[in-house]
């Protein structure tokens, strides 16, 4: 398995990439700042798996984080709102 | 003080006349501005959302930089979705997120964050059918005869509006069937001739 | 005579025509069984939502046990007997200050092993798509309306991880039975979009 990057309350970017192909990284994360708030463990790339490979080296999954107001210009909640997101590590980058 | 736009009288270069034969032939998109703008102006029996001058004055109010180097249509959508944003018809954060949307390829299923309406809280009592799909997925995933992103896959890579129009175990079906496919477990002609038979 | 005869003969769906032919075809080549298939769709029906509140009594009840469930969701299943192959479960904790809902956005991940099938609600493009955008009006459309000094937690299930609720235990269930307070969880209250039923529902 892939090193683990990254640590709990550490700061995370999501990349801005838009690639094809089947992505577990939900478009309106992409380019949003968060906060790790655990290691889930290492999983097989679900990227890979769909195109029917068998997506190892595992690679590290992360709960990250968010703050509502942070994703979303218009949000009308409370400004402690939050979303977590699991996230693979490829997609991380230090904030 | 005299407005950029206010050009009568101002010292310019050379006229260039198109080619007779070589007209700006306007691109659909070119059109498509045209045709919303005299729609949204209310020229055509529909509702007016704003007017032809509120149109004219976001045009004039573009910086003189702008102004010249912009194309006629280029302006002009510029200029409706300043008014749209003006007039409350769109917001700022709709436009832009519907602008990052379109312009990285959002993928159809990828669902969250995009404008729908009210959630309605129904259930129904599944099908046979549909709890032997279920089955049958959950089954051949265990046996690692194909993963679930397989599947996954092949349900986001139906076209938008199978994928709107399809019931959530109709989508799995056709997932599964491509995906049994894909890996030669059945063939296309296999399955054709099946249900033609037991159909 | 009150007259029952309703045929229940319907002609076939293209897609139920296309489960039987991919069945047939995997039978055929030996790859499943109709037994297997019958087997696992029965699995499927046991998995209701009362293996979750089941989870839910034990950590109203003994707070050890609601500290393995929020490090360890599958342990803690694993624990009370509860068959759960593959889950990796992720329980997060209502309090006061703390309203947590789940979602997934991109399909439809659940935890089926420990509540049995989503309800189509969960799946919809409505729920997937305002969920995480704007989750106080949808907890308002089922009824919740939270105060804006409740934080609310929302799960998007994007990866291998699968979500439930704690929820809070109602007040006036003092010295109730596990059994007793399992039946004032329902399914809605482990997603998110409910409390569970109180004392006196």
């Amino acid at each position: 398995m892939n090193e683990a990057r990254f640590k709990p309350g550490e700061r995370v970017r999501v990349m801005k990439a838009y690639p094809p192909g089947h992505i577990r990284t939900p478009h309106y994360i992409r380019g949003c700042v968060g906060e790790v708030e655990r290691i889930c463990g290492a999983f097989p790339n679900p990227e890979e798996l769909a195109q029917m490979r068998d997506g190892l080296p595992a690679q590290p999954l992360y709960r990250v984080r968010f703050l509502q107001k942070n994703i979303w210009p218009d949000y009308a909640g409370s400004a402690s709102d939050v979303l977590e997101v699991e996230i693979y590590q490829h997609w991380l980058e230090p904030a | 003080m005299k407005s950029h736009h206010d050009m009568g009288g101002q010292p310019g270069g050379r006229v260039e006349p198109q080619k007779e034969n070589d007209p700006h032939d306007y691109a659909d998109w070119e059109r498509r501005i045209d045709a919303m703008a005299v729609l949204l102006w209310g020229l055509k029996g529909t509702k007016k959302y704003f007017t032809v001058d509120e149109h004219r004055k976001a045009i004039e109010s573009l910086p003189p930089e702008a102004y010249d180097s912009m194309a006629y249509y280029e302006k002009w959508i510029v200029a409706l979705a300043q008014c749209m944003v003006q007039r409350g018809v769109v917001t700022s954060a709709e436009v832009a997120q519907k602008m990052r949307d379109v312009m990285f390829m959002r993928q159809h299923h990828d669902l969250g964050g995009r404008p729908a309406g009210k959630v309605e809280p129904t259930e129904h009592d599944y099908a046979d059918w549909e709890r032997r799909v279920d089955a049958l997925a959950v089954l051949l995933g265990s046996q690692k005869v194909l993963s679930v992103d397989e599947r996954r896959r092949a349900i986001e890579s139906l076209p938008p509006e199978a994928y709107d129009a399809m019931s959530y175990y109709e989508r799995w079906t056709m997932a599964l069937a491509q995906t049994l496919i894909q890996r030669g477990i059945i063939t296309t002609e296999e399955l054709a001739k099946k249900m033609h038979e037991r159909g | 005579m009150k007259d029952q005869d309703q045929g229940k003969y319907r002609p076939l769906s293209y897609f139920q025509l296309m489960e039987i032919s991919l069945r047939e075809l995997l039978v055929e080549k030996g790859i499943l069984t109709n037994a297997q298939v019958d087997a696992e769709v029965e699995n499927m029906r046991s998995r209701t939502p009362e293996r979750g509140a089941k989870v839910v009594a034990r950590a109203w009840i003994d707070p050890g046990f609601k500290e393995r469930l929020l490090k360890n969701g599958t342990k803690a299943c694993e624990e009370l007997g509860l068959d759960v192959p593959a889950l990796k479960l992720v329980a997060v904790e209502n309090t006061p200050q703390t309203h947590n809902a789940i979602v997934c956005t991109l399909c439809s991940c659940y935890p089926r092993m420990l509540l049995g099938i989503p309800p189509d609600w969960y799946k919809s493009r409505n729920y997937r798509s305002r969920m995480v955008r704007e989750p106080r009006a949808v907890l308002a459309e089922f009824g919740l309306n939270l105060p804006e000094k409740v934080q609310i937690r929302v799960h998007d299930s994007t990866a291998d991880m699968r979500y439930i609720v704690l929820p809070m235990r109602p007040a006036g269930t003092e010295g109730w039975s596990e059994e007793r307070l399992a039946a004032l969880v329902n399914r809605d209250s482990m997603i998110g979009v409910a409390v569970p039923k109180g004392p006196h529902d």
